[in-house]
């Protein structure tokens, strides 16, 4: 596929999941390099999430990887022994969740969940990783750790517990950061702040981030290439200029024309007809086809990736954009 | 740490009723650990010129059938209740807080198999199950602890399995699986603490219900044997001089009821202590 020398940080290929009856997420390849914040965007229902659980091993029971392979540097994921995986949670992959609020224990003193993972991975003391935890979250802003690391999380304001869910993942600098949906519970204003130190911590460390999101407007500022999510499926791929000023598949394209602008005043807020499909439904051909104001009848037949420029890929027999158009 | 100890000052200015629930508590505990100093009169020494005495200045509440003396005895069974509930307590609490944690972790096979066991155990009144055990175990005051603790193990277990169920739909046992957490560390680190609180309420009850019960199989002459005192079987032998001598049984058995009140009012306070919500 991509012709890059270095080898991606994260590759996933041809990854296909299923739930008893239905699948969820369908040949699906994605790759993180390093240094490289990757958006994954769709709508929720769209198998964004369940493709970050795959990373990490930590489907639900019921689901099932029927095919492809996950690769984080050298080690197959798919194939690690469960002792053997959780070595690496939270050690050269860490998760930070959409909910901070709620993935912080109550009961135990933010100090000692910051700094759980180096106890947990480089069996350190408690007394040890209270300091590293105490630094880990200076670095993400907080302001005066030594005494909040003491504090419960409902002590906490919203930004900051996702804070100290940033500064947990750091913890052991890993190789991948997953973030799903980080700023999606806070404020408009926190958002950017956590946007940004997200971004330093790229910049600073090399960390690659694999950022999943439904929202457009962060990912223009803020990545570096983007895949774009349909119902399990990757419809389109490139950086995020390509992506963002040459649209090429017509869902891309109609999540552009619905994300409203603060700048251009709008007389209506525009929303793409029709709905995603369940993940049950039988589907031949182009998943989109239905809502699609380009369809034809060659749609009815699964479309093949194009390359519209070098690394821009998209799954529609009708690229709109700078090609051509129907 | 500062945290903790901010806490506990807030308890003890919030609770009234925690505070004096914990008063009476230190009572009994310091008067069963001191009983010897505290006593005026050996527990087991006879005098039968002083049978039946009334409260008297010699004998601040009297003494019994056998002239013992009965505020020296009633210091002493302290200990023995105390003792019993004490070891019985843990032994329910631990036993029966791993139970249901095991169960509600795992779940299906092991949380049915785990479960019915304690449903079978919880499906004899308790005085019963106590007895039986203490027929099949054979009768001392050590096997009353056992069987008073055997019978709160399914209490315990149903409560932490209840509360380890609803904790383990939380999002942060899944961020817990996220950093690499295993099952038992999961268990113990993230779950344990978030269901300890309604168990340790729990727990102060049952301190109370083990004494009342040590006092009922004493009664029924399973627990400590004569010549040990222990509330209940004072009460028992109190029972029938109750016409000629009422304070035989009577102080005893406001013994019991203080100390029961002391260990629901502490339980209350409890559970208003281990919720992290409520410390500021």
């Amino acid at each position: 596929m991509t012709s890059t020398v270095v080898k991606p940080v994260l590759d996933i290929q041809h990854l296909s999941i299923e739930f008893p009856g239905q699948q969820v997420v369908r040949d699906v390849s994605l790759q993180v390099r390093r240094n490289e914040i990757v958006a994954l965007i769709g709508e929720s229902g769209s198998g964004k999430t369940i493709t970050a659980l795959a990373i990490l091993g930590l489907l639900p029971q019921r689901a099932r990887v029927t095919e492809g392979r996950i690769k984080l540097n050298q080690w197959p994921m798919l194939q690690l022994s469960d002792r053997k995986r959780r070595e690496l949670l939270g050690d050269r992959v860490a998760f930070i969740p959409q909910d901070a609020m709620r993935a912080l224990n109550p009961m135990l003193m933010v100090g000692d969940q910051v700094g759980e993972p180096v106890v947990l991975h480089r069996s350190s003391s408690w007394e040890a990783a209270r300091q590293i935890a105490v630094a880990l979250l200076r670095s993400v802003q907080l302001k005066e750790p030594e005494k909040r690391i003491a504090d419960y999380p409902h002590q906490f304001s919203g930004g900051m517990q996702q804070r100290a869910m940033i500064a947990m993942g750091l913890a052991l600098e890993p190789d991948l950061i997953i973030a799903d949906e980080p700023t999606t519970a806070l404020d408009v204003t926190v958002q950017a702040q956590v946007i940004h130190l997200l971004r330093e911590i790229r910049d600073r460390k090399g960390t690659s981030i694999l950022f999943i999101t439904h929202d457009l407007g962060l990912v223009g500022e803020f990545c570096d290439r983007v895949y774009v999510m349909y119902a399990g499926q990757v419809v389109e791929e490139g950086s995020v200029d390509e992506i963002i000023q040459n649209p090429c598949h017509p869902y891309t394209a109609a999540l552009m024309a619905a994300t409203p602008s603060a700048v251009e005043v709008v007389p209506m807020l525009v929303s793409i007809p029709g709905q995603i499909p369940s993940a049950g439904e039988i589907q031949t051909g182009c998943v989109f086809a239905p809502r699609c104001p380009r369809a034809q009848s060659l749609c009815a037949e699964a479309p093949l990736e194009n390359e519209i420029s070098r690394g821009h890929r998209v799954r529609c027999w009708y690229p709109g954009g700078l090609i051509d158009s129907p | 740490m500062s945290a903790s100890r901010s806490a506990i000052n807030w308890a003890w200015k919030n609770h009234v009723s925690a505070t004096l629930g914990a008063v009476l508590i230190g009572l009994v505990v310091i008067l069963a650990v001191a009983a010897p100093l505290i006593a005026p009169y050996s527990p087991y020494d006879l005098d039968v010129l002083q049978m039946l005495q009334a409260p008297s200045q010699t004998h601040w509440l009297g003494t019994d059938e056998l002239g013992r003396d009965v505020l020296s005895r009633t210091i002493y069974a302290t200990r023995i209740s105390i003792q019993v509930a004490f070891i019985a307590v843990s032994v329910g609490f631990i036993l029966g807080t791993l139970i249901g944690l095991l169960a509600a972790y795992f779940g299906s096979v092991i949380d049915a198999v785990l479960m019915r066991f304690m449903d079978l155990l919880f499906s004899f009144p308790a005085i019963l199950l106590a007895v039986v055990l203490m027929a099949s175990l054979g009768t001392s005051i050590f096997n009353a602890m056992i069987a008073i603790g055997i019978i709160f193990i399914p209490g315990f277990a149903r409560l932490a399995r209840a509360s380890a169920m609803a904790v383990m739909r939380q999002q942060y046992i899944e961020a817990a699986r996220t950093i690499g957490m295993g099952d038992a560390r999961i268990m113990f680190r993230e779950v344990l603490p978030n269901i300890l609180a309604p168990s340790l309420v729990e727990a102060a009850v049952a301190f109370a219900y083990a004494i009342l019960l040590e006092s009922a199989l004493s009664f029924l002459g399973l627990g400590a044997q004569p010549p040990e005192p222990s509330w209940g079987n004072m009460i028992n032998t109190g029972r029938g001089f109750m016409a000629q001598a009422p304070w035989l049984g009577l102080v005893p058995g406001f013994a019991l009821f203080l100390c029961l009140l002391g260990f629901n009012l502490l339980g209350d306070g409890l559970r208003d202590f281990f919720d992290p919500h409520l410390k500021d």
